[in-house]
């Protein structure tokens, strides 16, 4: 277990503009963080700079209270899980897992004993003689999991690990890391472009965007309080809906969008702002209603039946909305009264994006 | 059969022809006696089988000691090819996984001199030998064509197709940078080596100007130049150059026939057409 500390951490190569800017994080002891953001976002940067792999430009990297940004990939006690795995083809499985603890000159014995044990925890003492190309894709992913197990590092980095696996596989592997995290109590920083992944597995997610962080956060939290826009339309699926409009305090305090087709009634919310401002609704929170009062006419244009759940493609006046209804919905062939509940619903403003607590409103 | 096939089976049987054909006159001429093979018009068969001449093979590696010549060349074909092999490898490691002040322009200097037969070079690389003080020793033989540049591009190429992730591996794994090159790097280039290895050692088996040049001393020719001292201004024993020209093909062969799935499967993945 380690406590990692990004301090002011910036990366440009060479006099390109900065791809990391001024990062600041704290990793506890034991926690599961993960880095997510869509592709360029800097996440896998940080995760290698983490690693030595990267140099960093200012800024400090601490472990456990000491400034590891000189020191070499193989003295800051960390394994790296690669997401093409950089299993050794030459090598069978137990020499890809035996080969940092033999560099190291650890005894012959113990090296045995920490493949085994890494072996069985992962389920594959049967392919410790095989080579890597004679291994499935989840096979490979476990013995890059075992190889860095068996060192007994202070941090596991993983990147974006799952993503050339196929889906089922997939959810086996991402809880079987779970699993793996709870089992070793170990500090982990997992990266991944997959907002599934990251709710899943991160005891807390970082979401990046330009190399930027955008917030911090527990996963729930992140699905129900977040910090701007992007965060509320990157995290969830189908993402946060967002209607523009104007805040009206009288004659009662409520949101009209543009052409006045949607109003939500919003006076159950402090309110200190009125004007432009951004409304956002989770599809999951949008629901069918039968009553006329704080309610709203949306047409559908398109219905995507999901088993259990029914996509709704809604349009209201000049905006187009998502809705997520169970599968036994009664939805006919026209216009649908519907409703969301005041406590779901988010503002955003619109020149900076960034959510509008309550007592902004 | 479509019309196509017909056409491509015919021009690869011609092909074959012409590659096989010859070797078969030489296989069968250096098995008959001299008045046979410079026979007008050419005859392919020995016109009986007391004619022939087995002697044609003893006759030179016992007399005009061709089995130093051919014992030369393993030496420093060998020799040259394994110091290609670890040298250009570590080169094209060098030129493609990391990044230096001057890394391209060297490699532009490489591909220029990929461009410059080598004869042009051979003044330069004499007087350089002769300064060393390497004339008419092994040394002279084989430093000079140690690392050729053919083989640094070839290396760098066939590099430059790893992932970066394994030498990424290894570091936070503990290895130092020789230890990532001489365990990892290495072994993976395999088919790139296998390839390499035969075209190398190939060229240098036939090489004859440098050698012919370098080597005074009898004791140091190399097959090629052991075949053209047969040759005097009045005499050709034809018959001794082509058994001796069949000897000294035969373990190109074998190792063609060791590595050819390598070979090809090296030619394949470096992404260029030896």
């Amino acid at each position: 277990m380690a406590e990692i500390v990004f301090s002011n951490v910036s990366k440009q190569y060479g006099r390109s503009p900065r791809v990391i800017h001024d990062l600041e994080l704290k990793i506890g002891h034991g926690e599961f963080v993960v880095l997510v953001g869509p592709s360029g976002c800097g996440k896998s940067t940080t995760l290698r700079m983490l690693a030595g792999l990267e140099t960093i430009t200012e800024g400090e990297i601490l472990i456990d209270g000491r400034r590891v940004n000189e020191l070499h990939p193989r003295d800051r006690d960390i394994a790296m899980v690669f997401q093409n795995y950089a299993l050794y083809p030459h090598m069978t499985v137990y020499q890809n897992m035996a080969l940092s603890l033999k560099v190291r000159g650890i005894p012959k014995g113990e090296i045995t004993r920490r493949v085994k044990y890494a072996a069985d925890v992962l389920g594959i003492q049967e392919l410790l003689d095989r080579r890597p190309a004679e291994l499935s894709g989840g096979q490979k992913q476990r013995v890059a999991v075992g190889r860095a197990i068996v060192r007994e590092p202070k941090v596991f980095l993983f990147d974006e690990p799952l993503s050339n696996l196929d889906t089922q596989l997939r959810v086996q592997m991402r809880a079987e890391i779970g699993a793996l995290h709870k089992r070793l109590n170990a500090t982990m920083v997992y990266v991944t472009h997959d907002q599934v992944e990251a709710m899943t597995l991160g005891s807390r997610v970082v979401v990046m965007r330009d190399g930027f962080v955008q917030q911090v956060a527990p996963p729930m939290e992140l699905f129900n309080e977040p910090a701007n826009m992007f965060v509320a339309g990157f995290i969830g699926s189908p993402p946060m809906n967002f209607v523009t409009g104007t805040l009206r305090r009288h004659p009662s305090s409520s949101f009209v969008n543009r052409d006045g087709s949607l109003v939500c009634n919003v006076a159950g919310i402090p309110s200190g702002r009125e004007g432009d401002i951004v409304l956002g609704i989770r599809p999951e929170h949008l629901r069918l209603s039968e009553r006329g009062e704080g309610s709203f006419m949306a047409v559908p244009s398109r219905i995507e039946p999901l088993g259990s759940e029914l996509l709704l493609y809604l349009d209201v006046g000049p905006d187009r909305l998502v809705g997520r209804v169970p599968a036994d919905a009664p939805i006919g062939d026209g216009p649908l009264r519907l409703t969301c509940p005041i406590e779901h619903l988010r503002f955003f403003d619109p020149q900076t994006e960034r959510r509008l607590s309550s007592g902004q409103h | 059969m479509p019309l196509g096939r017909i056409v491509f089976f015919v021009a690869a049987a011609l092909l074959a022809a012409a590659f096989v054909l010859p070797m078969l006159y030489a296989v069968l001429s250096s098995l008959k006696p001299i008045e046979e093979i410079t026979k007008v018009p050419l005859q392919w068969l020995p016109e009986n089988l007391d004619s022939l001449r087995p002697n044609n093979y003893t006759e030179p590696l016992a007399r005009y000691k061709f089995g130093g010549y051919i014992a030369n060349s393993i030496f420093v074909g060998g020799l040259v090819t394994l110091s290609s092999l670890i040298f250009c490898t570590m080169a094209g490691y060098s030129l493609s996984k990391f990044s230096y002040f001057g890394r391209d322009a060297f490699f532009m200097v490489v591909l220029m001199t990929l461009m410059i037969p080598l004869e042009v070079t051979f003044i330069p690389m004499l007087i350089i030998v002769r300064k060393l003080e390497m004339m008419n020793s092994y040394w002279g033989l084989i430093i000079p064509v140690m690392i050729a540049p053919f083989g640094v591009f070839w290396m760098r190429q066939f590099i430059m197709t790893i992932p970066n992730d394994y030498a990424e591996a290894a570091r936070i794994d503990g290895l130092n940078e020789f230890q990532i090159f001489g365990r990892i790097i290495f072994p993976m280039c395999k088919p790139a080596l296998g390839a390499l290895g035969i075209l190398t050692f190939m060229s240098n088996w036939n090489s004859l100007i440098w050698p012919l040049i370098v080597a005074r001393n009898r004791d140091l020719w190399t097959i090629p130049v052991g075949l053209i001292s047969f040759q005097s201004e009045y005499f050709k024993p034809l018959n001794f150059i082509f058994a001796m020209a069949v000897v000294s093909v035969l373990p190109t062969i074998f190792l063609f026939a060791l590595v050819r799935r390598r070979l090809l499967e090296g030619i394949g993945m470096v992404g260029i057409k030896g």
